[in-house]
């Protein structure tokens, strides 16, 4: 099972899930759609990856659940943003672009 | 996350920790069925859609082990409930874990009572600052063997060294005293030390109260009127009365009749270690008129010498300066005083072994090997369980549970085991340390009582976590690392997969038998060398003599010199022979039977050379004493009233060793040597029979000259002997109660039979025989169950091979016979390995056997057919079960 984890994304799932949770609340089953929908496929996050990380950044307190009915009337865990998970993403999302950029260049110019 | 609000958590974690649990169900189960929704919206059945939702989510369960694992406070909740799961495991196999837990409680026991006694006896460092640069001084003669020791020194010596030994940093002086202590109405004869002034500082002690000597009243030429109590005695005597200090009491000694003492202090304990008996410290007085003269009694007293080296002095270069000085007194200032005769020293050495150093040293190996044999076998046990259990374990593997998570059972697994077992061995050890401390009493009166110390205790408990670890992981990574456990199909394996587990398994067998082997031999050759110890005869009447010893010099001045005393003894010596049954009353000076040895010293034949390597003990007795004894008079004849002080007897083996066939009677000899110039020789009056005073052990001991001492002699000490066939307290009742009417202040001890001080001699020998056969014992039983444990073993796991043997027409007794072979194999090859152990075994022993060779066959002889048996014993059950498989129910578990 631990060699089914992609460790590539090991650092990044942290800042797209932060990131997705930037536009409103979501359940866990819901944020793995919404990146694969987002990446068109391309990044299949499985559970086994998923919920650590959710798990880790609730205990950073960057994400708060809560136990609330989604539209099918199931009851699920909603994660959202806390002011400090705002706080994180501002930083990341700094971080990632200059380093994408970075990035871009060196692509660029060789 | 700040520390607060981690803690905060890790505390509320635990405590909801059910409602943690269940959201996460929930949520995964969330997960899960919205997953099967998406796939049922795309057409697929509702079964299918829910295992194919599970197929995408993967491990469910190894999933909720992740986030368990990542919760504040995990390890502490899964270790509690590893705890409470290996709890009920280890009740369900309650043979197992109780057979263990009692394995290992008697090792652990044995072990730390043991090292406790190694401990408080031999290896704890003196109560003294630096030391490791403080040495006792003994003195002995060059022209005696070196196993002729003597700690007396004296004054003369402590300022000779003083002065002129310029590598020791620092010299103290001690001597014994036993005085007459007088506080109030009450009059008690007691112990004490004398000490001079520097005594206290060499120890760094500090008051438990009051203060220590200045310098002027422990003045060795002054009055010597201050005293310093035991904190022992202060807290029995006194209640550990703080308004002590100041507070009188009187000393009487032979030398300076009655001192009345001040109290100005109490010592610490620790300074007990000297003589747990003494109570007291007083100043060392010397009475020697001029106190600096140099040709005043070097090695007469009993005084120690305590030094301390300077630093970066080694103990050579220390001995080398200390032996010129000795040198140098005794030529030339022993010789031109006419003090030489007297005198034996001039060789130095420092710190002698204690008398019980060897048995200490054997008995603390013996209870290694214990241990060792306790490790292999509960090692084997572990490791039958844990290959019973692969299944299991498997099982949990395949669910998700990491090779961390099966470790961390195992850990919680032995340290259950471990926790119990020590518990129950360290109060195993305290009931041990108390046994021997009454024994100890008896054995060496002088010790402080073993206690279980802090630093016995810590490795204790860190020999016992180390075996709790290898316990607990070594048999698991053992099976890991074979893969056995990688399989859940694995409850079907072949004979070859458990193969290396195997292989251990014997090794760890054999090694055990060795181990055992050792320890048997051990203990044989003990009890052999008891029984001939025992067989010996004393040469005297044992169970007929009650012994009582008198040394009254306390109150010597109460008795007008010479003649007093020599009045004094006549009136004991006829108030004893009114005491009812008493046939006849024997005086001898020394206390033959007492715990403290005597040593030989050099002799001279009259008209023969020189010969410093014969040696002769000396017993000035009255004429009546070969009679009181039961000693026969061999030849010649017995003391007489017109001997004299010069008249001598011999003893058998004198006559033998040092005049084979020449008739001795009549012979002249000085029991000096040299011979003091002017004085006439001794003349040989008769040969008595050989008797062993000095213990059953010494029948080849150093011979017996018995001098000449009529009961109107002068002496202030000397041992009663009495013939008698009453039984031996009412005697010593009534022997009291004459020696009151004469006078109450004569204080009577060691009193009691000789067959019970004979006895008391071998109490450190018996204690050590049975200490090392228990040891052997339970080496043995270990061995029985490592055998049959894996014996055992070996049978479930080949038992499809058994039954296809069966099945093909192998005869069932050739099945059982191969058992049975197997288990012989393992002990022969045990014995092989143990024999060669055993010549490590020889070294440990020397000393300590007694007309017994190491190599003695019959030992060895009744050691091998005792493991042959047990191994039969063991392989047999074993052996049985395998002929009586069944081939069909055997095979039919494929």
């Amino acid at each position: 099972m631990a060699e089914k984890r992609n460790d590539l994304l090991h650092g990044t799932l942290n800042f797209l899930v932060l990131r997705i949770l930037r536009l409103e609340p979501l359940h866990g089953y819901g944020i793995q759609q919404r990146l694969s929908q987002v990446t068109q496929g391309a990044l299949d996050v499985n559970a086994g990856s998923l919920f650590p990380a959710l798990y880790r950044l609730e205990r950073q307190g960057l994400l708060t659940a809560r136990w609330r009915d989604t539209e099918t009337g199931r009851r699920a865990k909603f994660y959202s943003l806390t002011a400090a998970g705002r706080k994180r993403l501002k930083e990341e999302t700094l971080t990632w672009e200059r380093a994408s950029e970075a990035i871009a260049r060196v692509v660029a110019a060789t | 996350m700040s520390w607060r609000h981690r803690a905060r958590k890790a505390i509320s974690d635990l405590f909801h920790h059910d409602r943690i649990e269940r959201e996460m169900d929930e949520e995964i189960e969330s997960f899960l069925d919205m997953s099967a929704e998406e796939q049922e919206r795309a057409g697929t059945t509702p079964r299918e859609a829910c295992r194919a939702a599970r197929a995408r989510f993967g491990g469910v369960e190894a999933v909720k082990e992740d986030l368990r694992d990542m919760r504040v406070g995990a390890a502490l909740y899964s270790v509690a409930r590893d705890l409470r799961h290996s709890a009920r495991f280890l009740w369900k196999d309650r043979v197992f874990s109780f057979g263990v837990v009692t394995i290992l409680a008697l090792c652990i026991g044995a072990n730390t009572a043991v090292l406790s006694g190694l401990y408080s006896l031999i290896l704890r460092p003196l109560p003294v600052a630096n030391a490791d640069r403080v040495v006792q001084l003994f003195n002995f003669s060059k022209d005696a063997p070196s196993n002729s020791f003597y700690s007396a020194s004296s004054w003369n010596q402590y300022r000779d060294l003083k002065q002129r030994a310029d590598l020791l940093e620092a010299v103290t002086l001690r001597q014994s005293v036993t005085e007459l202590l007088t506080r109030g109405s009450e009059v008690q004869l007691v112990r004490g030390h004398k000490v001079t002034a520097d005594f206290f500082d060499f120890m760094g002690a500090k008051p438990v109260l009051g203060r220590f000597f200045t310098p002027e009243e422990a003045d060795p030429a002054g009055p010597g009127d201050v005293i310093i109590l035991t904190q022992s005695a202060w807290e029995s005597d006194y209640g550990a009365d703080r308004g002590v200090i100041g507070s009188q009491l009187r000393i009487d000694d032979m030398n300076a009749g009655a001192i009345h003492c001040t109290i100005i202090g109490v010592a610490p304990r620790n300074l007990e270690t000297f003589d747990a008996e003494a109570k007291y410290f007083a100043p060392f007085r010397f009475f020697n008129k001029d106190i600096s003269n140099p040709a005043t009694a070097r090695y007469l007293s009993e005084i120690d010498l305590w030094l301390r080296l300077r630093e970066g002095v080694g103990r050579q270069a220390a001995l080398s300066q200390i032996r010129a000085i000795e040198r140098h007194w005794y030529e030339e200032v022993a010789d031109a005083s006419g003090r030489r005769g007297y005198e034996r020293g001039g060789e130095v050495a420092f710190d002698l072994p204690h008398p019980l150093e060897k048995s200490l040293y054997l008995l603390e190996a013996g209870s290694l090997m214990i241990l060792l044999a306790c490790c292999f076998n509960v090692a084997i046990l572990v490791l039958g369980r844990v290959q019973k259990r692969d299944h299991e374990l498997s099982i949990r593997s395949a669910l998700g549970a990491g090779k961390w998570t099966l470790r961390r059972l195992m850990l919680v697994e032995s340290a259950q085991l471990i926790g119990a077992a020590t518990v129950a061995g360290l109060a195993l050890a305290c009931v041990g340390i108390h046994l021997a401390n009454q024994y100890l009493a008896v054995i060496s009166p002088k010790s402080l009582p073993v206690e279980l110390d802090s630093a016995v205790l810590a490795a204790t408990l860190v020999v016992t976590g180390g075996v709790m670890i290898v316990m607990g992981l070594v048999p698991f990574e053992v099976l890991w690392k074979t893969g056995l456990l990688h399989r859940p199909d694995n409850a079907q394996q072949t004979a070859s997969q458990g193969s290396f587990a195997r292989s251990l398994n014997d090794g760890m067998t054999v090694a055990q038998i060795a181990v055992a082997f050792v320890l048997v031999i051990g203990a044989g050759l003990l009890v052999r060398s008891f029984q001939n110890v025992i067989a010996v005869d004393p040469g005297f009447a044992a169970r007929q003599i009650v012994q009582g010893r008198l040394d009254w010099r306390t109150i010597y001045p109460f008795y007008k010199g010479r003649t007093g005393a020599a009045a004094l003894k006549r009136r004991i010596h006829d108030a004893m022979l009114e005491i009812p049954g008493v046939e006849s009353v024997g005086f001898s000076m020394a206390a033959m039977l007492g715990a403290d040895g005597r040593t030989a010293i050099p002799f001279q034949l009259h008209g023969e050379p020189k010969d410093p390597s014969r040696l002769r003990l000396g017993h000035m007795v009255s004429p009546d004493f070969f009679e009181t004894m039961g000693i026969p008079i061999l030849e010649g004849r017995g003391f007489n009233s017109s001997d004299d002080i010069n008249s001598v007897i011999i003893d058998e083996s004198f006559a033998r060793r040092y005049f084979k066939d020449r008739n001795p009677i009549g012979a002249e000899m000085s029991i000096e040597d040299p011979h003091p110039t002017g004085e006439p020789w001794e003349r040989i009056v008769g040969v008595s029979g050989r008797a062993n005073f000095q213990g059953l052990e010494q029948r080849d001991g150093a011979p017996i000259v018995y001098i000449y001492n009529p009961v109107d002699h002068s002496d202030w000490e000397y041992t009663i002997f009495l013939r008698t066939s009453r039984p031996a307290g009412a005697v010593v009742r009534d022997m009291r109660v004459k020696l009151r009417e004469i006078d109450p202040r004569l204080p009577l001890s060691d009193a009691g039979s000789l067959d019970e001080a004979l006895d008391n001699q071998l109490v450190a020998r018996r204690l050590m025989t049975v200490l090392l056969a228990s040891f052997a014992a339970l080496a043995l039983l270990l061995s029985l169950i490592g055998v049959y444990a894996v014996l055992t073993n070996n049978v479930l796991r080949r038992r499809r091979e058994f039954g296809i043997r069966i099945a093909l027409g192998a005869p069932r007794p050739r099945v059982c016979l191969g058992i049975l072979a197997s288990g012989l194999m393992k002990a022969l090859v045990g014995l092989a390995l143990g024999s060669m152990g055993t010549i490590a075994l020889g070294r440990l022993l020397t000393g300590l056997l007694f007309d017994v060779a190491s190599l003695d066959p019959l030992t060895y002889a009744a050691a091998i057919s005792v493991f042959l048996l047990t191994a039969a014993v063991a392989s047999a059950l074993p052996a049985w079960r395998a002929a009586a498989v069944d081939p069909i129910r055997a095979l039919r578990l494929e």
